[in-house]
């Protein structure tokens, strides 16, 4: 379809609020997600690249050419928002003709066309219904046909599905996955949701405070955070910062508040590094005397399993336990033992806050 | 708490006995009158008079073009209010309402010292081209009336259609766009629809309006246009009941009709439209050249309609156009206690209005409650009567009084209760709508506290509904007043000399010329209304007022 290039585009608003400089490669056919929370400037972004907010700076390409001076109904986009914005006066078969409407399509070609999308969001049965008649889920299905009727380059989604039940949202997922490699339509997809960024994306863009900090697959993300933010709002990780104090070739040796880890790499030393640690990497012991000490701070049941919220010197961790454990053993204050598995240490590359 | 009961019943029960016996009562004695027992011309005669049909073809024609005026000069109004950023926005908004309580034979003095002979653009052009002849006016005749209506009403149009507007999620003009919809495609397929009911229901307002338009038809026609509400009244002055009264079914047919249709329109908007979002403005600085000339066009002439007049009131107190000096005799002659001073009516304009808002804001207050009742049918019956006197035109009511009441009880001779009456019956669907705002924005939650704490209803009435309600009680208090005191209509319709109001000596003044004399009485009620105004917006700065 196209390949979108958002370069240093930045916009800054009458109260000073400023979001960019945002720079982003989305490829042909690839579904991104832009990922951040509340404020971070997603719909910002995606309004600039819809071209309703113009940016101060930077440049928009659609296959190199500049679309910046290009007006939004000339774009070739098809757009999903949050609120559905369905045409109230209208009914479903008409919300989907529109942009065939006002592009004066022959009325056969408009009801076949129409036709092949309902099959496509499912939503057959429902063409004659007033969009007042209909739920939730059909509306955003609905807003889904009516921008893809004709046929977009570039599908933008904001925030599709926050306003529908878990369920609803699960199963919508995968539908706007499926459709999407069907189409094979370049996708920009905002969410706040770490999982649904997860379920949907081929690469997801974090955005914070009006920056993208990390372009990644998933697991590249997951696994390998650039920052403490990516490493806290995408892995839900906990972040150690310790001193290097010696190195050799099977690993360098890494020492918070008295206490050490052995890691594997190679650190110069004297640096002062920051580790993220998933909770699904910490092991619990109360006995022995393993890896490092820790102070139980506080423990919440959550379904199947509690949460342990663990202090090492002024680092707080988190992990969970399985419902198994006798949680008693983990009372607020104990005294207990945590292994961190080394291979799984992600180490910061940017240590700046 | 049974007596309670019975006590809010009887309460409720008081305006309607009230509305019947002074507005349905009378309003049928005419009907009556007119069609079984005609003196005068009967009302075959009067229907099938080529008078009587060239005046309906005119009454109808003027309101029409009024209207389509109004809308002409007030839609494009809504849109800058809604979409565009700029300073002072609010109290832009909250101005928009001043035209609306000022009265009209007081805009038509505005009028005069704006756009008519000797007037300020005459008067400008007169020295740019150094003739001695005057040489422009547009305030008199059919364009000065159509102006004057349009005076009244493109605010109208502009305050309706922009809270409409103001209600179509900005998402949904955004995704019309994104999807392919050129700027009149968006137009016609979504803006249009979506206001159409507001505009309707202005339109409705407006041709209302101009339809019974009385005083500016009068003095602005100078007596050579006649409306249905103006031949009324001449029928009546020269004796031909059987004209008024038949001219009066026929008048009241169409306005029925027409408020009823009205109601409508509100009942299908409430339906139709979502919860107000939150508008995406654009800044001035941000518009096209070409844009923004327009824009400035646009607001000129707005400015020139709605502003000019009001401030060339104050020259008009002034200035006087006959010898060509400034002068502060007008303001002489408003002090003056004698019989063609200004003393009088002032005094007699200030006691009924303060009698007639004390009445309608009491008769509102019943209304408002019973309208709360829970009894079949008398929630409908209570918007039906408070919204009765505004289907009903001021001559009718007047014409009324005049026959069903001052002529049996004989209060011809000096018929002021009846102006109180006829003042207070005009201001009642104000007041009521004032209140009621206020109402709706109380928390259902504090009442219903108060009866679990064990108040009776009394006790909750006094002590709890009514201080709550005391900003909506002012706000259709002081705009009761404003209504009231530049009342011309129906006052002088019933008004023998002794009960002259200021309204009614403006409009003697200007028909023997003397205009330093009506702009200075013109001046003191701008101030009046002006000042309740002002009032009436800090009452409703802090949330709870509001009368549009
Ligand atoms: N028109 C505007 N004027 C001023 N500030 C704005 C405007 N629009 C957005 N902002 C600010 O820009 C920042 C980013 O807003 P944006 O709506 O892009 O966030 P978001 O990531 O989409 O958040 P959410 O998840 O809550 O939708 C916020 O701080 C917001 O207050
Ligand atoms: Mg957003």
């Amino acid at each position: 379809m196209v390949n979108v290039t958002i370069d240093g585009m930045w916009k800054e608003f009458s109260d000073g609020t400023a979001i960019g400089p945002i720079d982003l490669e989305v490829r042909d056919g690839e579904l991104i997600v832009l990922l951040g929370p509340s404020g971070s400037g997603k719909t910002t972004t995606l309004r600039m690249v819809a071209g309703f907010i113009r940016p101060d700076r930077g440049r928009l390409l659609f296959d190199d050419v500049n679309v910046m001076h290009v007006p939004p109904n000339e774009r070739k986009i098809g757009m999903v928002v949050q609120s559905v914005a369905l045409f109230p006066n209208m009914d479903v078969f008409q919300n989907i003709a529109f942009a065939l409407e006002v592009r004066e399509w022959p009325h056969e070609k408009v009801v076949r066309r129409v036709e092949e999308l309902s099959d496509l969001v499912g939503i057959r049965n429902l063409l004659h219904r007033k969009i007042t008649e209909i739920s939730g889920g059909e509306g955003q299905r609905v807003a889904l046909a009516r921008a893809l009727a004709h046929g977009p380059e570039l599908l933008l989604l904001d925030e599709p599905l926050s306003a529908l039940d878990p369920n609803l949202r699960e199963s919508l997922q995968m539908e706007i996955r499926r459709i999407q490699k069907e189409l094979r339509v370049t996708t920009i997809y905002v969410t706040h949701n770490q999982d649904e960024a997860f379920a949907i994306a081929d690469r997801i863009a974090v955005l914070n405070e009006g920056v993208i900090n990390q372009v990644g697959t998933p697991s590249d993300l997951y696994d390998r955070p650039l920052n403490r933010f990516v490493a806290t709002f995408l892995g839900r990780g906990s972040i150690l910062g310790g001193e290097v104090t010696s190195c050799d070739d099977k690993g360098f040796e890494v020492s918070f508040d008295g206490q050490t880890m052995h890691l594997p790499g190679y650190q110069e030393v004297g640096n002062i590094i920051e580790l993220s640690v998933k909770p699904e990497d910490i092991t619990v012991t109360r006995f022995g005397d393993d890896g490092l000490e820790a102070t139980v701070e506080s423990i919440v049941s959550q379904p199947g399993r509690y949460r342990v919220q663990l202090k090492i010197g002024k680092h707080s961790l988190h992990t969970f336990i399985s419902a198994n454990t006798l949680p008693e053993q983990f009372r607020p204050g104990e005294r207990i033992r945590i292994t961190i598995d080394p291979m799984e240490v992600a180490i910061l590359a940017d240590t700046s806050p | 708490m049974r007596r309670g009961g019975a006590l809010r019943s009887s309460l409720m029960l008081i305006p309607f006995i009230l509305l019947i016996g002074f507005l349905v009562y009378p309003v049928a004695i005419v009907l009556i009158q007119g069609l079984l027992q005609p003196t005068g011309s009967s009302f075959q005669e009067v229907v099938g008079s080529s008078l009587t049909q060239r005046i309906i073809l005119f009454t109808v024609g003027q309101a029409l073009v009024s209207t389509m005026v109004a809308m002409v000069l007030g839609v494009p109004g809504a849109f800058v209010l809604t979409k565009l950023q700029f300073r002072g926005k609010n109290t832009t908004r909250a101005l928009m309402t001043v035209p609306f309580i000022l009265p009209p034979i007081v805009v038509v003095v505005g009028f005069l010292e704006v756009f008519g002979p000797g007037g300020i653009i005459d008067s400008i052009l007169m020295a740019l081209l150094g003739s001695d002849t005057s040489m422009f006016n547009i305030a008199t005749g059919y364009i000065g009336i159509i102006l004057a209506h349009a005076f009244y009403n493109a605010p109208l149009f502009i305050l309706m259609v922009s809270a409409s507007l103001e209600r179509l999620n900005p998402d949904i003009e955004e995704m019309a766009q994104i999807h392919g919809a050129t700027f009149t495609q968006r137009l016609r397929r979504i803006i249009v629809p979506h206001i159409r009911i507001s505009i309707l229901a202005a339109s409705i307002l407006t041709f209302l309006f101009s339809f019974m338009s009385f005083p500016i038809v009068l003095a602005l026609g100078e007596g050579s246009f006649m409306t249905i509400e103006v031949q009324i009244w001449n029928a009546f002055r020269f004796f031909d009941y059987g004209e008024a009264a038949s001219l009066a079914i026929i008048q009241l047919l169409i306005t029925m009709t027409l408020a009823y249709a009205y109601i409508r329109t509100g009942v299908r908007e409430r339906e139709v439209t979502g919860r107000t979002s939150y508008v995406r403005t654009v800044n001035i600085a941000d518009l096209s050249t070409p844009t923004k000339i327009l824009l400035i066009v646009y607001s000129s002439i707005l400015l020139i309609l709605l502003v000019g007049p009001i401030l060339a009131i104050i020259r008009s107190a002034v200035y006087d156009p006959n010898t060509h000096v400034l002068t502060l005799r007008g303001f002489e002659s408003l002090l003056n206690p004698g019989m063609d001073g200004g003393l009088i009516p002032m005094v007699n304009s200030l006691f009924y209005a303060s009698l007639a808002t004390v009445f309608s804001v009491i008769l509102g207050l019943l209304l408002v409650f019973s309208q709360q009742s829970k009894m079949r049918l008398i929630p409908d019956l209570t918007s039906m009567v408070t919204l009765l006197p505004l289907g009903v035109s001021a001559i009718t009511i007047a014409y009324g009084l005049m026959i069903a009441i001052a002529v049996p009880l004989g209060l011809s001779t000096n018929p002021w209760p009846l102006i109180v009456v006829a003042q207070t019956l005009i201001g009642v669907p104000f007041s009521v709508r004032a209140i009621e705002i206020t109402r709706s924005k109380i928390d259902p939650a504090i009442l219903e506290q108060a009866e679990s704490l064990g108040a009776s209803a009394l006790h909750r009435v006094f002590f709890v509904e009514l201080p709550l309600l005391a900003p909506g009680i002012l706000v259709a208090g002081f705009f009761s007043f404003a209504m009231a005191i530049g009342e011309m209509s129906a006052t002088i319709f019933l008004a023998r000399p002794e009960n002259f109001t200021l309204a009614i000596i403006i409009y003697r003044y200007l028909s023997v010329r003397k205009f330093v004399e009506a702009g200075a009485a013109s001046l003191f009620l701008v101030v009046m209304c002006v000042a309740a105004f002002i009032i009436m917006e800090r009452i409703s700065e802090n949330g709870y007022g509001g009368t549009v």
